[in-house]
C-alpha cells in the first residue's frame, strides 16, 4: 500500500535560479516556472508563456468538455474579460494531451479554480429539511405545553393542600404523558407507506427523508447523456414526402404511437422504391463524419486469445512489452480478418437485426453514429446502383476536394463542420461514376432535372458537383440565415424534455442533452 | 414549396419535438455546372480573420447554402439506461 501511494505521486519540472530540477507535484509554489509536456498532469494554476504550436490540455476533469483545448502564449479576446476563457491559462488537475510548454504558476492548493469547486462541495452545509423543521417545531411546542402543564398542577396541588411527594409525581407523570413516543414510529410508517405507493410509480426511495424533499420538488435538473441514458442515438421517426414514419425493429419496444397521430408505417414500405428514402439516405451517410473503426481493437477476441496465451508463456515481460507485441505482431495478424468480421456483421446486420452493428465500434460523434448505424441496417439500394454499404456510397460520392489559394496545389476536402453558430453540417460532394453490370449508372438525380433530353451519361458530366446538407435545426439560425432557403419557421424546442415520472404531479424533467 | 407542405412539416416537427427527440434536417443543392465547375475554388481566405503568425491565411470553405431542396427529417432518441 505504501508503494501504491509513492507511485500515484505525480513528478513536475521546475526552473529554479535557472536550472532544471524535477519536484514532487504538490510541493509546486506560486512563481516556479513549470516544464510541461504531453502526458503530464499540470500541478498548479499556470499561465503559458511558452507553447508549441500543438500545446494542448484536456479540460474534462474541471469542465466537462471532451476535446482537448488548444493553449498558446496569446490569451484571446475572450481571456481579457474572464480568465477561465483565456487561452494562456492551464488549470490544475487538467491533462496535457499534445505539444510542450512552460508556464509561469499563479495560483496553488486550494487557490486553484479546482481547489475552490472542490471547497465549495466539501463545505456544503446540508439543508434541514422542511419535515425536520416541523417536527422540531411541535416538539418544542409540546415539550413547552407538557412542563407547562407539569408545573400549573405541581402548583394547583400546593394550593389544594395535597402532599408535596403526590403533587411531584402528578406532574412528573404528566410530562411524560405527554412526551410523543408514538411520533418516531408513525413518522416512519408514513413515510414507509409513501415510498410504498410511490413504488407503484416505479420510484425507488433509497433514503425516507427524499420522500419529503421529492413532495416539495417543482423541477429535477439533471445532467442526462451517459448518466441517465446510453449517450447511442437511435433512429426512432423519418419524415419525408408529406409522412411521418415510425422505425420499427428497434431495441426499444414501440409504443402505440396513433394518439400522436404518426402513421405506422411497415419497415419495408419504404425499402427499394422509396426515392425521398434514398435521398435521405445519400444525405445522411455521405454528410457525416462518422465510419467504422478499421483498426483491430484489443479485446477482438482472437487477439485477446493470443495476448493471454503470449502473458502464459512469458511471464516476465513487462506490460509494455506486451503491448508492443500486441500492436506489432498480433494485431497486424489479423487485420484482414477484422475486416472479414466487419463484414460479416455489417452484411448480417442489415438482413436480421441490429444487435450486431452495436458490437461494431463507431468513430464519430452520437448523431453520426446513430444515423450511420441506422441507414446501414436499412440501406437501400433501389436507384443507386452498385451499393452495398455505405462505404461503396462515400466511394460514388466522394466528398469533393479543392485546392487550397496558397499556390502549393494542396488539395482539402469542402466541407463546414459543425459549430454552435452555424448548427448546420455542409459537405461538398462529386458524383463518380462507376459502372455497374446492368449498363446504366445512379439514375438518382436524372429525374429531378427538368427539360430532360440528354442521355444518362451525358447529364452527370453536366452534374458532377452537387450539394448536400445536414442541418441541426434551431429557429434562430434558420430565421436568420436560411429563411429563403428552407421557408419553413421551426418549432423545435431548445430542450429536450422528457417526462420521467407519472407522479401525477404535473411536473416536467428538464435534462440538458 | 407550399402551405400544405409547411402544415405537415410543422405538426410532425411538434411531435417529434414534443417527444424530447433530436431532429436532424436534411436538404440538398444541386450546383450549376457553369457556375460552379469542378476547378472552382470552394475554398478561400477567409478576410475577416488575421492572419495566423504559424498557420499563415485563414481558410473558410465557401459552399452555396441556397435554394436548397428540403427532403426530410431524422429525429433520434437516446434510449434510457
Amino acid at each position: 500500500m505504501e508503494s501504491f501511494k509513492d507511485f500515484a505521486k505525480s513528478k513536475v519540472q521546475v526552473i529554479r535560479n535557472s536550472n532544471i530540477s524535477i519536484i514532487d507535484a504538490p510541493l509546486v509554489v506560486v512563481g516556479d516556472v513549470v516544464v510541461i509536456s504531453s502526458g503530464n498532469k499540470i500541478p498548479a494554476d499556470m499561465r503559458i508563456f511558452k507553447g508549441t504550436a500543438d500545446l494542448n490540455v484536456d479540460n474534462s476533469s474541471l469542465t466537462g468538455e471532451s476535446l482537448p483545448i488548444r493553449l498558446s502564449s496569446n490569451c484571446g479576446a475572450k481571456g481579457i474579460e474572464d480568465p477561465k476563457e483565456a487561452k494562456n491559462v492551464a488549470f490544475f488537475s487538467t491533462l496535457c494531451t499534445s505539444g510542450n510548454g512552460s508556464g509561469i504558476v499563479f495560483k496553488t492548493g486550494g487557490q486553484t479554480f479546482i481547489g475552490r469547486i472542490a471547497d465549495l462541495a466539501s463545505t456544503a452545509e446540508a439543508a434541514v429539511s422542511t419535515l425536520k423543521v416541523e417536527l422540531d417545531q411541535m416538539i418544542s411546542f409540546l415539550a413547552v405545553v407538557a412542563i407547562a402543564f407539569g408545573i400549573i398542577f405541581f402548583v394547583l396541588g400546593f394550593i389544594l393542600g395535597i402532599k408535596p411527594l403526590t403533587c411531584l409525581i402528578n406532574a412528573i407523570g404528566l410530562i411524560v404523558a405527554n412526551i410523543p413516543e408514538g411520533l418516531l414510529g408513525a413518522i416512519t410508517l408514513a413515510l414507509t407507506i409513501t415510498s410504498k405507493k410511490m413504488m407503484k410509480h416505479n420510484v425507488l426511495v433509497k433514503n425516507l427523508n427524499s420522500i419529503e424533499t421529492l413532495g416539495s420538488l417543482t423541477c429535477i435538473c439533471s445532467d442526462k447523456t451517459g448518466t441517465l441514458t446510453q449517450n447511442k442515438m437511435t433512429v426512432q421517426h423519418l419524415w419525408y414526402d408529406k409522412n411521418l414514419r415510425k422505425v420499427r425493429e428497434n431495441q426499444l419496444p414501440i409504443e402505440n404511437d396513433t394518439d400522436n397521430g404518426i402513421e405506422k408505417v411497415a419497415t419495408d414500405l419504404y425499402l427499394n422504391t422509396d426515392k425521398s428514402f434514398e435521398f435521405l439516405q445519400l444525405i445522411a451517410v455521405c454528410g457525416s463524419a462518422a465510419q467504422f473503426i478499421k483498426e483491430v481493437p484489443p479485446d477482438f477476441k482472437p487477439v485477446n486469445d493470443e495476448k493471454i496465451k503470449y502473458v502464459q508463456e512469458n511471464p516476465s515481460e513487462t506490460d509494455e512489452n506486451v503491448a508492443i507485441y500486441i500492436n506489432n505482431i498480433i494485431k497486424p495478424k489479423y487485420q484482414n480478418d477484422y475486416e472479414m468480421y466487419i463484414q460479416i456483421n455489417v452484411d448480417e446486420a442489415n438482413t436480421s437485426n441490429l444487435i450486431n452493428l452495436i458490437k461494431l465500434l463507431i468513430d464519430g460523434d452520437a448523431s453520426e453514429t446513430g444515423i450511420l448505424k441506422f441507414f446501414q441496417k436499412n440501406l437501400t439500394t433501389g436507384i443507386i446502383k452498385n451499393c452495398n454499404n455505405i462505404e461503396d456510397m462515400r466511394r460514388i460520392y466522394p466528398i469533393h476536394l479543392s485546392e487550397k489559394p496558397n499556390g502549393k496545389g494542396e488539395k482539402v476536402e469542402c466541407k463546414i463542420p459543425f459549430n454552435s453558430t452555424n448548427k448546420f453540417v455542409a459537405y461538398l460532394l462529386d458524383y463518380k461514376e462507376i459502372p455497374n453490370n446492368e449498363g446504366s449508372p445512379s439514375e438518382l438525380f436524372v429525374e429531378e432535372i427538368p427539360n430532360n433530353k440528354g442521355s444518362p451519361s451525358e447529364l452527370f458530366v453536366a452534374f458532377k458537383v452537387m450539394i448536400c446538407l445536414i442541418f441541426f435545426l434551431t429557429r434562430e439560425h434558420l430565421i436568420d440565415s436560411l429563411k429563403n432557403a428552407i421557408d419553413i419557421y421551426f418549432t423545435v424546442r431548445r430542450f429536450q424534455w422528457i417526462k420521467i415520472l407519472s407522479l401525477n404531479l404535473k411536473r416536467q424533467m428538464i435534462f440538458w442533452p | 414549396m407550399d402551405q400544405d407542405f409547411k402544415s405537415k412539416f410543422e405538426k410532425a416537427n411538434d411531435i417529434l419535438a414534443l417527444k424530447g427527440e433530436r431532429v436532424i434536417g436534411c436538404a440538398y443543392n444541386k450546383l450549376d455546372q457553369n457556375r460552379y465547375g469542378l476547378n472552382y475554388d470552394f475554398i478561400k481566405v477567409d478576410k475577416s480573420k488575421p492572419a495566423d503568425a504559424e498557420e499563415g491565411e485563414v481558410y473558410i470553405t465557401d459552399i452555396p447554402i441556397d435554394n436548397l431542396v428540403f427532403v426530410g427529417l431524422i429525429a433520434m432518441e437516446d434510449p434510457p439506461r
